[in-house]
């Protein structure tokens, strides 16, 4: 398939989306270009989660306009997936499959033509490669998590979602991700990662988005953030924006 | 310090807790219309079978009508070995370990101070409570062959708890006989050999008497018969005492103590299986929360298996349909070669063995394991993967694809049983009834489509797990039955469609019973495909996060 370069490989405009009478979501716009990073933090229940569930058309959105690579989610579902790779929090693995077989599965899904050279390549970037024949229901979480960004990765995605991806990881494995979400951006992918783990964010990211309450508290480059934020002070962190912005830490 | 009395108290506490809890948990179930319903639902059906049971003309019913003296000798005479077939069965179709413990028990209660004989007990008086409600309720439906409900209620209290206990006393010292003796044995193994053993001298003694009855009887009176059925002879007395007192009360006085002593038999040899006993907890937990997403308990799951071929694309339905088919040939091969054995084998039994028993009976019973039994067993479809509908939701895949693809798997696998079903019955019948039997079989896949597909509509409709939580799950019970009179319903529906288009054509072509087959199959297939849309619609409209 041609892909076409756009402006804003993910572009959100006005979304909203509410579960009865909770408001998830509340008339959020933001935009991730081929290349940028944007990290997604907030609390707990702050509508991260629902916003990457719906850019990857998992569930529909309630209002708003959700974009990727230039097709609209909603009406233009298969092509925005087909270039869409998502990565959720929990790896749900079909439990009776090999590593092996995810890729086999994946491939023949997205009808990736030639993916063997490519699923090796991912196996051994991954340290799976003495995996290759294990059922997953038998591997432990990090593994789990790696087989599903391996499966994300193989139809080479133009944009990427993860969802608190490096939870279960080994530090070798935190390593290997890391380089490879850079490495993905670099060759003009557009990436969103949630976390909790602001340290992750503020070294990987280009964007912040800070939600909360299903608002979008803070939204725009990370180094014109952190400066906005105080601009007298060189050493502002990221910690530093996330609890003044959320008030987290007056629960405390 | 915690002593002995403190813990024992504790646990109570805990025990009390945990119950009312389970009582709120029914109790906010049944305020809602939902729960109500579904309550009302199940207490009407076991009236039903309750009223059924006792009319004299019900087969089961008709043999509580018979000389209760005849009754009693057969069960005296059956009962034992049944008993005995049933501990065996036990301990050989567990996975897990004699008495399992929860992850949340082994990481509150293993690491608090209680002792193991505590926890153990404080485990039994849960296998207890639900062998009490069991019971209640196989007084209530099943017939008194007994002629007393006490004696019919403390039998299968007694024996229910028997079982449990007698099966972690087999499966206990198994393992520590494997593990004293040959760690290359499998405890399976040693069980099959004694089950292999206990039959080849049954089938011996049945072909050296004639007669299956002799044989039994032979085996019963010798000294080895004696002292291997001597525990499950007493507990058939309850059942066939007679009298209350001293009959059926000290017949179940001497049940009593024999679960006891059994019960101090497990204490004892648990304190050699304790490790061994934790991890198979954990495994079998793992199970059951497979079962509660696929239905299936009894499932198989291999560490490292042979990766197959690459999938067929076919659209997007191929890989779809071949994972689901690899899942169940590796999940579920039990269950399959189960069934395909029990279809070889029930061909014969139901046209020559069940000579008794009217065709329509025979018919209800191959219909009910088929529109029931098997869609619960063969669970390859959307309701084996609620967990894992997100990875379908993310695919680039339309919803009727997916749904084909789903659907392939159990239609394929369910026709295939019923197919063997039908020529192994077909085998043994001649002449017009033979012709029948083997001209439904191109009549599966479009039935199967259709049952499959309202199995799976129904499901994303309204998500529920397949299997129930705790003993007394009015709403699962009730929800269950429901389901079951639509689906019938619907099925039937499709069918009288389908046959009564078929019969049109049949009198419009002067009784071309040819164009009667093409007609009815071509639109219980149009009936069945026309399903796809609404399932189509059910995936799309299907939210994951209220799921």
């Amino acid at each position: 398939m041609e892909f076409h370069q756009v402006a804003n490989m993910i572009r959100v405009t006005n979304f909203t989306k509410s579960y009865n009478d909770f408001v998830a979501v509340d008339n959020l716009s933001f935009n991730v270009a081929p290349g940028d990073i944007l990290g997604l933090v907030g609390p707990n229940g702050a509508g991260k989660t629902t916003t990457l569930r719906v850019l990857s058309g998992i569930i529909p959105p309630g209002s708003g306009t959700l974009a990727v690579a230039g097709h609209d989610i909603v009406h233009d579902a298969m092509a925005a997936k087909q270039v869409l790779g998502y990565i959720p929090d929990d790896p749900r693995l079909f439990d009776s499959l090999t590593v092996w077989e995810h890729l086999e599965f994946i491939a023949a899904a997205y009808g990736v033509r030639d993916s063997e050279q490519h699923a090796e390549a991912l196996l051994r970037f991954f340290n799976l490669e003495d995996k290759r024949h294990h059922v997953v229901q038998g591997l432990s979480r990090g593994m789990r998590q790696k087989v599903a960004i391996a499966c994300a990765y193989l139809h080479r995605p133009r944009v990427i979602l993860f969802d608190e991806p490096l939870t279960g990881l080994d530090p070798a494995g935190i390593r290997a991700i890391k380089e490879s979400m850079r490495e993905r951006a670099s060759q003009g992918a557009a990436i969103i990662i949630s976390s909790h783990l602001l340290s992750l964010v503020e070294t990987l990211c280009t964007h912040l988005l800070v939600l909360n309450h299903g608002r979008a508290q803070c939204y725009g480059r990370m180094d014109e953030v952190l400066h906005a934020f105080d601009e007298a002070r060189d050493d502002t962190t990221l910690e530093d924006v996330f609890f003044s912005i959320t008030h987290a830490g007056e629960d405390d | 310090m915690i002593n002995t009395r403190n813990s024992d108290a504790m646990l109570a506490r805990l025990l009390v807790l945990r119950l009312r809890g389970g009582m709120r948990h029914r109790w906010q179930e049944l305020k809602t219309l939902r729960g109500l319903l579904f309550l009302c639902v199940t207490i009407a059906v076991i009236a039903l079978l309750m009223r059924q049971t006792a009319l004299p003309d019900n087969p089961l019913g008709g043999v509580v009508q018979q000389d209760p003296q005849q009754l009693r000798a057969q069960l005296a005479l059956y009962m034992p070995f049944g008993l005995l077939a049933a501990c065996l069965l036990t301990v050989l179709t567990s996975s897990g370990p004699a008495i399992h413990f929860s992850p949340s028990e082994i990481n509150l209660l293993f690491t608090a101070p209680f002792s193991r004989a505590a926890l153990l007990l404080y485990k039994m008086c849960f296998y207890v409570f639900g062998a009490l409600l069991s019971a209640l309720l196989i007084t209530l439906l099943v017939p008194t062959f007994t002629g007393s409900l006490l004696a019919t209620f403390l039998g299968a209290f007694l024996v229910l708890v028997f079982i449990q206990l007698f099966s972690a006393v087999l499966g206990l010292t198994a393992r520590r006989l494997v593990k004293c003796c040959t760690p290359r044995l499998q405890r399976s193994h040693l069980f099959i050999l004694l089950g292999v053993l206990i039959a080849s001298a049954f089938a011996c003694l049945s072909l050296f008497t004639g007669n299956l009855a002799e044989g039994l009887q032979l085996f019963q009176s010798s000294l080895p018969g004696r002292v291997l059925l001597a525990p499950f002879a007493i507990f058939t007395k309850i059942f066939t005492a007679g009298s209350v007192y001293p009959g059926v009360l000290g017949w179940a006085l001497a049940g009593l103590a024999i679960n006891i002593v059994l019960f101090g038999l497990i204490v004892h040899l648990d304190q050699h299986a304790y490790e061994a006993s934790v991890t198979a907890s954990l495994k079998l937990h793992q199970r059951w929360m497979q079962a509660k997403r696929s239905g299936l308990l009894w499932g198989t799951q291999p560490v490292v298996a042979r990766t197959s071929r690459r999938p067929p694309v076919l659209g997007g339905i191929g890989p779809v349909a071949w994972r689901q088919l690899l899942a169940a040939l590796r999940r579920s091969r039990k269950a399959l070669l189960t069934f395909l054995t029990l279809a070889l084998l029930a061909g014969p039994v139901l046209v020559t063995a069940a000579a008794g028993i009217s065709v329509w009976s025979r018919i209800g019973f191959v219909f009910f394991v088929a529109v029931y039994v098997l869609p619960r067993t063969l669970v390859f479809d959307f309701r084996s993967d609620l967990e894992t509908m997100e990875n379908f939701k993310a695919l680039p895949l339309r919803p009727w694809k997916l749904c084909v693809g789903q659907l392939v798997a159990p239609v394929l696998l369910t026709s295939l049983v019923e197919l063997i079903l039908l020529c192994s019955a077909a085998v043994f019948l001649d002449g017009t009834p033979r012709l029948v039997l083997l001209a439904m079989v191109p009549f599966l896949i479009p039935f199967n489509l259709l049952l499959y597909g309202l199995e799976n509509l129904m499901f994303l409709l309204f998500p529920t797990p397949l299997v129930p939580v705790g003993r007394v799950d009015f709403d699962f019970l009730g929800r269950t039955m429901v389901e079951f009179a639509v689906k019938t319903a619907l099925l039937l529906g499709g069918c009288g469609l389908a046959a009564a288009a078929g019969t049109m054509v049949l009198e419009a072509t002067g009784r071309n019973w040819s164009a009667f087959a093409i007609v009815t199959w071509w639109v219980l297939m149009l009936v069945a495909l026309l399903l796809l849309p609404l399932l189509s619609r059910a995936y799309s409209r299907f939210d994951i996060s209220r799921g």
